[in-house]
C-alpha cells in the first residue's frame, strides 16, 4: 500500500477497477456518445467550410453553358465528373458589352483519357490569363508567378507533385503547383492557359482523339464567366443576357449555391436531430444505470456511512466514478470517431456529392476539447439522480435493505 | 459518558404508523463492557443506530461525553462518528475493492488527519490475529475473520464507544468466545463497549446485561 489516503477520486478508481463489467458497459456508452456529438460535429463543419469554399472559389455570380449543358456544369463543379461542350467564342464579345458586366471571361474545357494520366479521367479547364477572373486569383495563393506556356496547376486530389510531369495525350507537362483542397469538383481538375490547352487539344486531334467536331479553341469556349458589376441586379442581367444570346443556358452561381446549402441544411439538420436524440437516450441511460448500480451498491455506502463518510462523500464518490467514466468514453469515442471520419472522409464528400471540406486543424482540435467537456460533464450530470439517491437515503434503511 | 434519555423511535405514519423504541432510558461509563438481547423486531438495531447519529429519533435526547448530539448537522454527525464512535455492523461490512489494511485505514482517511495509519493498522490486525492477511482481499476471509476485521476497523480511530450489532450471529462458538474476550479487552483498555446480540445466542456478558422487549429496555 502506497502512502496515499483513498479520496473520493482513489475510491471511485477503485470502485471502478472491481465492477470491471459494470464499467466497460458504461463506458461503452459514453464512448458512442462522445463519438456521435465529436463525428456529427466535424461532419457539419466540413458540410459548411465545403460550402464557403464553393463560394469562394467560384468567383463569377453568372455562368453562361450551352443550352443543354446546365447538368453538366453542375456535375463538374459538385461531383468533379468529366464532361466538355463548346459555343462560339463570338458569344463572349456580345455579352462583354452588355450593361451591369464587370468583368468577363471565358474558359474552355478538355477531359483526359481513362486513366492516362491520373487515376480517373480528369477535367482539363482552360483559362484566358488576360481576362481570367476566377481562377488565377486562388492559383495565387499557391502560385505567384504568371503560369508558362506547357505548365499546369492540379486540383489537390489530383496525385501529383509539384515539380513533377502530367503525361497527357502522349505529351508531358509541367506541374507548377497543387491548389488547396475546396471539397468541390473542382479539386479534380487541371488548369492551364488557353494556349497550353490548345496544344492538348492539338496533341490529342493528332492521337485521333475528337472531342466534338468544330471544337476549335480559336473559335470555341465552354463557359462564359460573368462578374456582375457592384450594386447591379444579378437577376436583371440574367434576363438581358438571355434577350441577347439564343441557345445558352444562364446559370447563376448563387441559386447553384443556394441549392447545395439547401441540401446541406438537410444533412446538418439530420445530423444534429441525430446527435441530440443519441444525447437525451445517452443520458437517459447513463442515470439509469448510475441509478441502478447506486441500489446495487447500498451497502458498500452504508458502510461507508456508518465510517464516518458524510453525504457529501458519498456523492463525491458516485460524481467521481461518472465523471471518470465519462472522460474515458470521451477520449475513446472521440479517438474512434476521428479514425472514421479523417480517413475516410473523402469517401464521405463522395457519397453525400455536396462540397465537403476539413475544417482547419485548430477547429478540429476546438471540437475536441467542447466534444470532451461535454462528455465529461455528461457523466456526473446523468449520476446526479444517483448520487442525491444515495446520500440522502437514510443509512439505517440502506442497512435493512442490504441485508 | 453516553446518556440516553427517555429515547422514542416511532416509524411510518397513520396507521401504519408503530413505535420501535420507547422511553429508553441508559447511562454507558467509560470502560463499561454493555450487552442488551433482544429478539429480532425488537429495537436493537434501532438503538444502535440513533445512538451513532444514523437515525433522528421521535423524542429523546443523547448525551455523548456530555454534550447533546441529536442537533448536529450533517458533517459534524459524520466527524463524531468517525473519530469517537466505532460501529460494528450487523451482518457482512466489508468494502470488497480494497485491502484488509485498506478496509482498516478507511475510517483514518475519511477526515484530513496528520500521520500514517499503517502502523496503528497493523497492531490492530494483530491483536485480532489477522496479520497475516493484511494485504488479502476480503472475498478471502471466512465469516468469523471478517468480524474481526470489522470490529479491528471500528477500533481505528481509537474511539470511546465501539457499538456492534449482533456481532457473534453467523459464528460459531470457538469464535464467539474469541470476539467476546476481545471486546472484554477492548473495554478493558477503556473504551466502552455496547453489543447487542439475539437472544437465541443468550449471551450474558459483560458488565451489564439489559434485555430489549418490544422496544422497551429492562434491566
Ligand atoms: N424503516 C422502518 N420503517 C418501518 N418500520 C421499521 C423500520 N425499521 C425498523 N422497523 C421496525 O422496527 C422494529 C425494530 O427493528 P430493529 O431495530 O431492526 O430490530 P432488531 O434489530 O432488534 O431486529 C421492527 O419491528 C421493524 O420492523
Ligand atoms: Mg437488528
Amino acid at each position: 500500500m502506497k502512502e496515499h489516503r483513498l479520496s473520493p477520486f482513489q475510491l471511485a478508481i477503485r470502485n471502478l477497477r472491481r465492477g470491471i463489467t459494470r464499467t466497460t458497459g458504461l463506458v461503452i456508452l459514453a464512448t458512442l456518445l462522445s463519438a456521435v456529438v465529436f463525428g456529427g460535429s466535424i461532419l457539419t463543419f466540413c458540410l459548411q467550410n465545403g460550402l464557403k469554399n464553393m463560394k469562394e472559389r467560384l468567383g463569377a455570380d453568372i455562368m453562361v453553358v450551352p443550352v443543354e449543358n446546365q447538368s453538366e456544369l453542375e456535375a463538374i463543379l459538385l461531383k468533379g465528373e468529366p464532361s466538355c461542350f463548346y459555343f462560339k467564342k463570338s458569344l463572349e464579345e456580345k455579352v462583354k458589352n452588355l450593361k451591369g458586366v464587370e468583368k468577363c471571361t471565358s474558359q474552355f474545357f478538355l477531359t483526359s483519357l481513362d486513366a492516362e494520366c491520373c487515376d480517373a479521367r480528369v477535367q482539363l479547364i482552360g483559362f484566358d490569363p488576360d481576362t481570367d477572373f476566377s481562377v488565377q486569383p486562388w492559383i495565387q495563393k499557391t502560385y505567384k508567378e504568371r503560369l508558362s506556356d506547357g505548365a499546369v496547376i492540379i486540383g489537390s486530389d489530383i496525385h501529383l507533385e509539384q515539380g513533377k510531369k502530367l503525361k497527357l495525350f502522349d505529351m508531358e507537362y509541367d506541374v507548377a503547383a497543387k491548389l488547396d483542397k475546396t471539397g468541390t469538383g473542382l479539386d479534380q481538375a487541371v488548369y492551364a492557359t488557353t494556349d497550353t490547352i490548345k496544344k492538348m487539344y492539338e496533341a490529342a486531334y493528332a492521337k485521333g482523339q475528337r472531342f466534338l467536331e468544330e471544337a476549335d479553341p480559336d473559335f470555341y469556349v465552354s463557359s462564359i464567366l460573368i462578374r456582375v458589376e457592384e450594386g447591379f441586379d444579378v437577376k436583371e442581367l440574367v434576363k438581358s443576357i438571355r434577350k441577347e444570346l439564343g441557345g445558352v443556358q444562364v446559370v447563376e452561381s448563387q441559386s447553384m449555391i443556394t441549392g447545395t446549402a439547401e441540401n446541406m441544411k438537410q444533412v446538418a439538420l439530420f445530423l444534429y436531430l441525430f446527435s441530440g436524440l443519441f444525447l437525451m437516450t445517452a443520458i437517459i441511460a447513463l442515470g439509469l444505470a448510475f441509478v441502478l448500480s447506486a441500489n446495487e451498491r447500498k451497502r458498500e455506502f452504508a458502510i461507508l456511512r456508518t465510517l464516518g463518510a458524510t453525504r457529501k462523500k458519498l456523492a463525491g464518490i458516485i460524481l467521481w466514478e461518472a465523471g471518470l467514466i465519462s472522460l474515458i468514453g470521451g477520449i475513446i469515442g472521440i479517438v474512434i470517431a476521428a479514425m472514421i471520419v479523417f480517413p475516410f472522409h473523402v469517401y464521405l464528400g463522395d457519397k453525400l456529392g455536396m462540397p465537403y471540406v476539413l475544417p482547419p486543424l485548430a477547429q478540429i482540435l476546438g471540437t475536441g476539447v467542447v466534444t470532451l467537456l461535454v462528455a465529461v460533464m455528461i457523466g456526473p450530470l446523468a449520476a446526479v439522480t444517483a448520487a442525491i439517491k444515495i446520500s440522502h437515503a437514510e443509512t439505517y434503511l440502506i442497512m435493512r435493505e442490504g441485508n | 459518558m453516553l446518556e440516553i434519555e427517555n429515547l422514542g423511535k416511532r416509524y411510518g405514519r397513520d396507521e401504519n404508523e408503530r413505535w420501535a423504541l420507547k422511553n429508553v432510558q441508559l447511562t454507558v461509563e467509560a470502560g463499561e463492557f454493555i450487552s442488551i438481547i433482544g429478539r429480532s423486531g425488537s429495537g436493537k438495531s434501532t438503538l444502535l443506530n440513533l445512538i451513532a447519529g444514523l437515525l433522528k429519533p421521535t423524542i429523546g435526547e443523547i448525551y455523548f461525553q456530555g454534550n447533546a448530539i441529536l442537533n448536529l448537522n450533517d458533517k459534524d454527525a459524520s466527524q463524531l462518528r468517525n473519530t469517537k464512535i466505532g460501529y460494528v455492523m450487523q451482518g457482512y461490512g466489508a468494502l470488497d475493492h480494497l485491502t484488509v489494511l485498506e478496509n482498516l485505514c478507511l475510517p483514518f482517511w475519511l477526515f484530513p488527519r496528520k500521520g500514517e495509519p499503517r502502523k496503528r493498522a497493523e497492531q490492530l490486525l494483530k491483536q485480532v490475529g489477522l496479520l497475516e492477511y493484511a494485504d488479502t482481499y476480503p472475498t478471502k476471509l471466512s465469516g468469523g475473520e471478517l468480524k474481526r476485521v470489522a470490529i479491528a476497523r471500528a477500533l481505528m480511530n481509537e474511539p470511546a464507544l465501539l457499538l456492534a450489532d449482533e456481532p457473534t450471529g453467523d459464528l460459531d462458538e470457538s469464535n464467539t468466545k474469541n470476539i467476546l474476550a476481545l471486546f472484554r479487552d477492548i473495554a478493558d483498555q477503556g473504551t466502552s463497549v455496547l453489543m447487542v446480540t439475539h437472544e437465541m445466542d443468550a449471551l450474558s456478558y459483560g458488565d451489564k446485561v439489559y434485555r430489549m422487549e418490544a422496544g422497551q429496555l429492562i434491566k
